[in-house]
């Protein structure tokens, strides 16, 4: 699930991200296997779905949310200073800031169409991500949202 | 919020997604990847200058490039401050005139135990017009400027991880805040107004009930913040509602 989210990333990222990740696997199908509870066993079952969603969040930890966190200085000193911004020498130009913009705010809208908001995807703890898809679907069957 | 799609039921749907969002925008990203620490440690600085800015402070972005209109952010402390943007806060009160502060990224300061040692906190608030320069054999074998700025003109001052927290990582912020705040380690630290943020850590990853634990007594100890979960929670250190949960410290 999460070897699409890794081309073109350095080879250090791609180590990490995947170490994470495998790290999960391993600790889901665990949980799968041991699990008894009536509650959570059909959801264990689409253990392939729960991985899409770790890998989601793996990437937006990783990649997304870094790199468009500095958007907020970016924005204040081009809309209050008419400034640019010029990291270690370099400049961020208008092309990779609104880049970078489009490819968040295109990542926002879907997740949200799902139910996740960004701040579901900065939890990294495996049990909250689960324990989170799990009560999103159960408001969901309710009718609650 | 209202959706009617799932993961589960709509899965077929949500992974075309994941394809077309991968498709239109990997690219991007994995070219500007290198940059992800660099971009965090900006975001930081931004939740500092928007502390000052919600507490009523004026800011204004100095010394920034005339030429290409740019505020020049630098990485590594052996920049020069006189060849790195910043940014400076001002607030006229009535009862104690106008107080100002310079907001300022990797710069040196002085060790207030050792006038030998020098440490450079990500972020440093410190008085207007206070970095001076020492020329010394030991560093750049006397040919360069050495810049820094004494402890006493320090404020305040703030670090940045883009790590997930473990409580190593949180408890060594301490040992900054010896060296370079040690009223806060013996509670003689000043109160005077205006206050300012206490030492922060600003963590990206999230912690646990442990790390959360470790935050509360380093604050209630020493007037430290600690901000984990920044991707999750990014106003923490500047929202109004967060506001009676923070660590500050008085002017000295």
């Amino acid at each position: 699930m999460l070897a699409p989210f890794l081309v073109g990333l350095p080879r250090y990222l791609v180590e990490l991200m995947q170490g994470e990740y495998e790290y999960k696997c391993r600790r889901l199908a665990h949980w799968k296997e041991r699990s008894r509870s009536v509650r959570l066993r059909p959801y264990l079952e689409r253990e392939v779905v729960i991985q899409q969603v770790l890998a989601l969040g793996i990437y937006y930890r990783h990649v997304i949310a870094p790199l468009t966190s500095a958007g907020n200085l970016v924005h204040r000193l081009r809309s209050e200073h008419e400034l640019g911004l010029q990291v270690a020498g370099k400049t961020v130009t208008d092309e990779i800031y609104f880049s970078l913009e489009a490819g968040r705010i295109q990542f926002q809208r879907f997740a949200r169409a799902f139910g996740l908001e960004d701040s579901f995807f900065a939890i990294s703890d495996l049990n909250q991500v689960v324990m989170g898809l799990v009560r999103m679907e159960e408001r969901r069957t309710s009718g609650d949202i | 919020m209202a959706t009617s799609r799932s993961p589960f039921r709509d899965n077929v749907l949500f992974q075309r997604e994941i394809d077309t969002f991968l498709t239109r925008h990997r690219s991007v990203f994995a070219q500007q990847v290198s940059r992800t620490s660099s971009f965090f440690e900006i975001a930081c600085y931004n939740d500092l200058v928007r502390y000052y800015e919600n507490a009523g402070f004026t800011v204004t972005p100095q010394n920034t490039s005339p030429r290409s209109r740019q505020f020049i952010y630098a990485l590594s402390p052996s920049a020069k401050p006189s060849n790195c943007s910043y940014f400076l806060a001002q607030r006229t009160y009535a009862a104690h005139g106008l107080k100002a502060f310079e907001i300022r990224h990797n710069l040196r300061v002085q060790s207030a135990h050792d006038q030998g040692v020098f440490l450079s906190p990500d972020y440093a608030v410190v008085n207007p017009g206070s970095v001076e320069s020492l020329r010394d054999v030991n560093y750049y074998n006397g040919k360069v400027d050495y810049d820094f700025v004494r402890a006493t003109n320090l404020q305040t001052f703030a670090e940045t991880k883009h790590y997930p927290p473990s409580p190593e990582l949180i408890l060594n912020f301490v040992g900054l805040v010896n060296e370079l705040m040690p009223s806060l380690m013996n509670q003689t630290h000043s109160g005077a107004s205006p206050k300012h943020l206490g030492p922060s850590l600003f963590v990206s990853g999230t912690g646990n009930h442990h790390h959360e634990r470790i935050r509360t007594s380093l604050a209630s100890r020493y007037s430290i913040n600690v901000f984990l979960g920044l991707f999750a929670r990014r106003s923490q250190a500047y929202s109004a509602k967060n506001q009676g949960n923070l660590s500050k410290i008085g002017t000295r």
